[in-house]
């Protein structure tokens, strides 16, 4: 097992190392809850230990009131600026999910034009879902709602959804056409990981989305030794991501450039 | 640039916590989320 998996594993144990939670049906209540993980882990799992940061973001930026959510914006502006995408590559529990699938044994749909240009997609969800429609319901109603966790968010429904309404009978009552239209969502996306190398975090993740934009400002990451580099592509050909160059938006900094490197010009940079 | 962006980030979760925003966000993740589920 490399370093990158072996960290993938250890991370997503600890974000859900509350394991009497997965047999009760019971979510931890601890303070740990109000402290935001870097990566994408819904916080009714019952083996949460920590909260999501985008669902404490839209709750934050307008729940019982509206305001501007100092304490998550900071963390996220934080992890950001420390680990860039690495946070997808390397402390996702949703991103080690979708890999895992993409080992199955299935045909596969390549990364082409139409890959590149749907990343853009994952702009637009952040923009209406995470920032916009939680102001909407609060102006309209009084209440915001996290409308990325409701409507979109497919680590919801696989962790906490369908885990927590297999454990609590009660739950079970209150379903409706929601929760199959969110089952419908995290059932495709499923079956895209299958034949797709991790299409959530490419298309649709507004985490995704927000470390991208630190990419190359980050401590930590992968950087290009353009001395050294001869422009081969090989690099690029290998990549399972959408990217256009080493270490840009897309890079989750999985390494797999670094190794077919022939003339050995990429590396993992760290710190300042 | 890159050192001024991590002074304004601690600044804000500085100031977030000052402010209660642990206390937000711990109020949300100790309660199940309906909506996360699919039923709120």
């Amino acid at each position: 097992m490399d370093k990158r998996r072996l960290t993938q594993l250890v991370s997503a144990i600890a974000y859900n190392a509350n394991v009497s939670g997965f047999v009760t049906g019971k979510i931890w209540q601890g303070s740990s809850k109000g402290i935001c993980v870097p990566g994408l882990n819904c916080y009714s799992c019952p083996g949460a230990l920590g909260a999501c940061p985008l669902g404490s973001l839209q709750s934050s930026l307008a729940g019982m009131v509206l305001r501007f959510p100092f304490y998550v914006f900071g963390l996220l502006l934080l992890f950001g600026l420390l680990l860039g995408r690495s946070i997808c590559g390397w402390l996702c529990p949703f991103g080690l999910l979708q890999e895992l699938l993409y080992k199955v044994p299935t045909p596969k749909l390549r990364k082409n034009a139409w890959t590149r240009k749907l990343t853009y997609v994952k702009y637009g969800i952040s923009l209406i879902f995470v920032l916009l429609l939680p102001i909407v319901y609060y102006l309209t109603t009084g209440v915001g709602s996290p409308a990325f966790c409701k409507f979109i968010c497919p680590a919801g429904t696989l962790e906490a959804g369908w885990t927590l309404t297999t454990l609590n009978q009660s739950l079970r009552q209150g379903l409706g056409a929601l929760f199959i239209w969110k089952s419908l969502v995290a059932a495709c996306i499923v079956i895209l990981s299958l034949i797709m190398f991790r299409p959530f975090c490419r298309f649709l993740c507004p985490l995704g989305a927000w470390y991208g934009l630190f990419n190359t400002l980050s401590f930590f990451g992968i950087t290009v030794d353009e001395a050294k580099c001869t422009h081969c592509q090989a690099c690029l050909k290998v990549c399972p991501m959408d990217c256009h160059k080493v270490g840009d938006r897309e890079c989750i900094n999985c390494g797999t450039c670094k190794k077919i490197c022939p003339e050995q010009a990429i590396r993992f940079k760290r710190g300042v | 640039m890159r050192k001024l962006l991590v002074l304004l980030a601690l600044g804000c979760t500085a100031y977030g916590v000052y402010t209660g925003g642990v206390a937000t966000v711990l109020q949300k993740a100790t309660f199940i989320c309906l909506e996360c589920i699919g039923i709120g």
